[in-house]
């Protein structure tokens, strides 16, 4: 090949060159893969120094966070892995006594979350109350690695544990709202579980009116409403039970208490009524039994529904006797700390000179309903009030009557309005005179408020009788209605 | 002799430079995003300036180890690599060790393997340089990080929650809140100052004061040269007169 034609080809590398090239290649890759190896050993074997120490920190901030969970909580039961979730890794039963026989709620541990390339957060949850009504616990961050971290914890973190509720758990608008809505979905998460793994707190409520009450008492499903009780080792639940349909005029109380051990499980539900000053206590019924000597414990709720009070708690041996000792005394303290708000409570606001009052006088529809053009009103029951303790002398009758107003349309308006109160009257069957009034129940759209800024019904129910026939409505006209008619029908007694 | 002398200085200045005259945040403006993120507290910023320093100075004096070993080609993954290695050693060993440390800094740990100043170094100063000028070079830029995000720190701490706490990060130490504007009842904080546009606001107040002296400084050094300049032409002019006279006073002479 002439010199010409060479050098009229490619510059192109002789396979000597080819394979130097490769080599050197392969030396620079070797040099990496060396460097990157020492690194691996070197962090390798600063793992297993450091690996159990980050260990036992970790556990201990977790115990400490099991604290700041449940205040109260003494000791945790085993941990119980969660499998498929994709927020909560665990969870685990907090107990407020060392011998883990009573049961304050679950604690959930989550996964590390990272959340979006801010960092990651690992939290404990705890929830407490029943699986069909759960109660969202405070949460300890046991990871918070985030750039945010100190808007997540000021801006929601500390605004949700002061106060754990829907609202400041749906309030992630804080300046760090990924962080705060990844913690919002890790509560939900618990929640759910503790829904769906349920509490098995057995629940019959019929059954237990019948067995507290009797057949053919005043307590009725219908009339009842139910509300979770926080801040109770025993008693979660308590349900109001009221004399009618209208929801007004409290009768008593059923509580359901709960007793967890690891000899198993004891749940209760507490019959009471009367007043705060004189509780009157009704029956127990078991509704769950499952603790070794459940026998024991039957034959004690015997004894004690034979004469239900509180000398017949007194005598108590073993744990499950005290544990029911401790429940029903629970349930007496709640009960006395939100007194029934029954009819009779109000007597003496409204007759001051009554020293005592009647069963109450049932009427029934067809005696107490008067059907009105615009509704209706119901005269439903009457006391007879007495100015000595021996209901000799009888000096006013308290009637309760509802006052509906159907739909009737006030310049455009569609308006309706049901209305629960007591009303006294006295005085001579020929002459008789209304007295004070007391207002139940409001149920109403009317957006109107009466001269002194007040609703207008209550308004109305306030000042009676002297602003009777101020800014009448078709709402007061049907109060006004019922009040005639309990007059009517105190002078036809 | 005079090769060690100028071997010493050299030394000194690699130290000293960064502490002051080059300080990488203050002058540099570098590795900023940590020196606002962490400075809520004083213990925040010594333990950030402590780590910082480890991991710049075994970096650097790794790279500097193995400058005649590592290609050019694969310079910079290997100096992440080599990066990366110390972060995660400091990782370690401050969640294991110091774990309020760790969860206070929480995610401008593992941030430092992207920090400029340590990469900066690597690439313009250990890959160059002999271990001990690399040592000494990284040993000033970390001290003078540390004392530049320190000294934010310390004006936010006591600003924003008018308290200065020590024992809280540290938990070696015995548990200390000076009340600096708390008193009596009164609470001179501007909590502002303890959010990230108080690190903002203090950063720039620094800097702002700095520009000014720089200037000055500046602008009396061009002062001085200027004033040197001028003597030294007078002096030249002075020379040439004398110079002249002495020429024409020989040439007088000759006449006679």
């Amino acid at each position: 090949m002439s010199e010409e034609l060479k050098n009229e080809l490619p510059n192109e590398e002789t396979p000597k060159e080819e394979k130097n090239g490769a080599l050197r290649w392969l030396k620079i890759g070797g040099i990496l893969a060396a460097i990157a190896g020492c690194s691996a050993l070197a962090l390798t074997a600063l793992n297993l120094l450091t690996a159990p120490v980050i260990e036992a920190n970790n556990a201990a901030k977790e115990a400490g966070g099991y604290k700041e969970v449940f205040a109260d909580c003494v000791a945790v039961s085993e941990e119980v892995a969660i499998e498929g979730n994709a927020n909560l890794s665990s969870y685990l039963v907090a107990y407020s006594d060392s011998g883990k026989t009573q049961q304050i709620g679950f604690i959930y541990k989550s996964n590390l979350i990272p959340v979006q390339s801010y960092g990651n957060i690992q939290a404990l949850v705890g929830i407490s109350g029943s699986a069909d009504a759960p109660i969202l616990g405070k949460v300890y961050l046991v990871a918070n690695t985030l750039s945010y971290k100190a808007q997540f914890e000021d801006g929601y973190v500390t605004p949700y544990n002061a106060n754990p509720t829907e609202e400041t758990l749906a309030a992630t608008k804080c300046g760090a709202t990924y962080g705060a809505e990844a913690l919002k979905a890790i509560i939900n998460s618990a929640r759910d579980h503790f829904s769906s793994i349920g509490d098995d707190f057995q629940e019959n409520l019929e059954q237990d009116i019948l067995d507290i009450f009797g057949e053919g008492s005043a307590y009725h499903v219908a009339y009842s409403e139910t509300s979770n009780v926080s801040g109770t080792t025993y008693v979660k639940k308590a349900y109001r039970f009221f004399e009618d349909e209208t929801i007004t005029g409290e009768i008593g109380r059923l509580y359901s208490a709960k007793y967890k051990s690891e000899g198993g499980d004891l749940y209760l539900t507490v019959g009471l009524s009367g007043t705060s000053e004189e509780v009157q206590y009704q029956k127990l019924s078991i509704t769950k039994n499952t603790v070794t000597e459940s026998n024991d414990v039957e034959a004690y709720v015997a004894a004690y529904n034979a004469a239900p009070g509180e000398t017949s708690l007194a005598s108590t041996s073993d744990d499950y006797t005290k544990a029911i000792q401790a429940m029903v005394q629970e349930a007496v303290v709640t009960f006395k700390a939100d007194p029934l708000l029954s009819c009779s409570s109000y007597f003496e606001n409204m007759v001051s000179s009554a020293s005592s009052y009647s069963e109450p006088t049932v009427l029934a529809e067809e005696k107490g309903k008067e059907t009105l053009d615009t509704g209706y009103d119901y005269v439903m029951r009457y006391w007879s009030l007495y100015s000595d303790a021996e209901k000799t002398n009888e000096i006013a009758k308290v009637y309760k009557v509802r006052a509906v107003l159907d739909t009737v349309n006030s310049r455009g308006v569609p308006l309706t309005s049901d209305t629960t109160f007591l009303v006294t009257v006295s005085g001579e069957k020929t002459d008789p005179i209304v007295g004070k009034l007391k207002l139940l129940k409001n149920e109403t759209n009317n957006p109107y408020k009466s001269s002194d800024g007040k609703p207008i019904i209550e308004g109305y129910v306030d000042s009676y009788p002297e602003g009777s026939s101020a800014n009448a409505t078709y709402s007061m006209n049907v109060v006004k209605s019922g009040i005639d008619h309990a007059v009517s029908l105190y002078g036809a007694m | 002799m005079a090769t060690n002398t100028i071997a010493r200085s050299q030394h000194k200045e690699n130290f000293l430079n960064p502490i002051w005259k080059a300080n990488p945040l203050f002058i540099l403006l570098l590795g900023t995003c940590p020196a606002l993120g962490v400075t809520t507290t004083v213990e925040n910023a010594i333990g950030m300036g402590i780590l910082f320093t480890f991991v710049l100075v075994g970096s650097s004096v790794l790279v500097s180890l193995l400058r005649k070993i590592i290609p050019e080609e694969i310079e910079t993954p290997a100096f992440i690599l080599i990066i990366a290695t110390f972060v995660t050693i400091v990782k370690m060993l401050s969640e294991a060790f110091l774990p309020e440390l760790y969860s206070g800094l929480g995610v401008f740990i593992s941030l430092l393997v992207v920090n400029c100043i340590v990469l900066g170094r690597a690439e313009a100063f250990a890959k160059k340089n002999g271990v001990l000028d690399s040592l000494l070079d990284a040993l000033g830029n970390g001290v003078g990080y540390l004392l530049a995000i320190t000294s934010i720190a310390l004006i936010r701490e006591i600003l924003g929650t008018g308290t200065i706490t020590f024992g809280a990060v540290f938990t070696f130490l015995p548990k200390i809140v000076l009340p600096i504007l708390k008193f009596d009842g009164v609470d001179l904080s501007i909590p502002l100052f303890a959010k990230p546009a108080g690190a903002f606001i203090v950063f720039g107040v620094i800097e702002a004061i700095i520009g000014v002296f720089t200037l000055r400084k500046a602008e009396k050094e061009a002062a001085a040269k200027r004033e040197a300049i001028l003597a030294a032409q007078k002096a030249k002019a002075a020379a040439l007169a004398a110079e002249k006279a002495k020429t024409a006073e020989a040439a007088g002479k000759e006449d006679k």
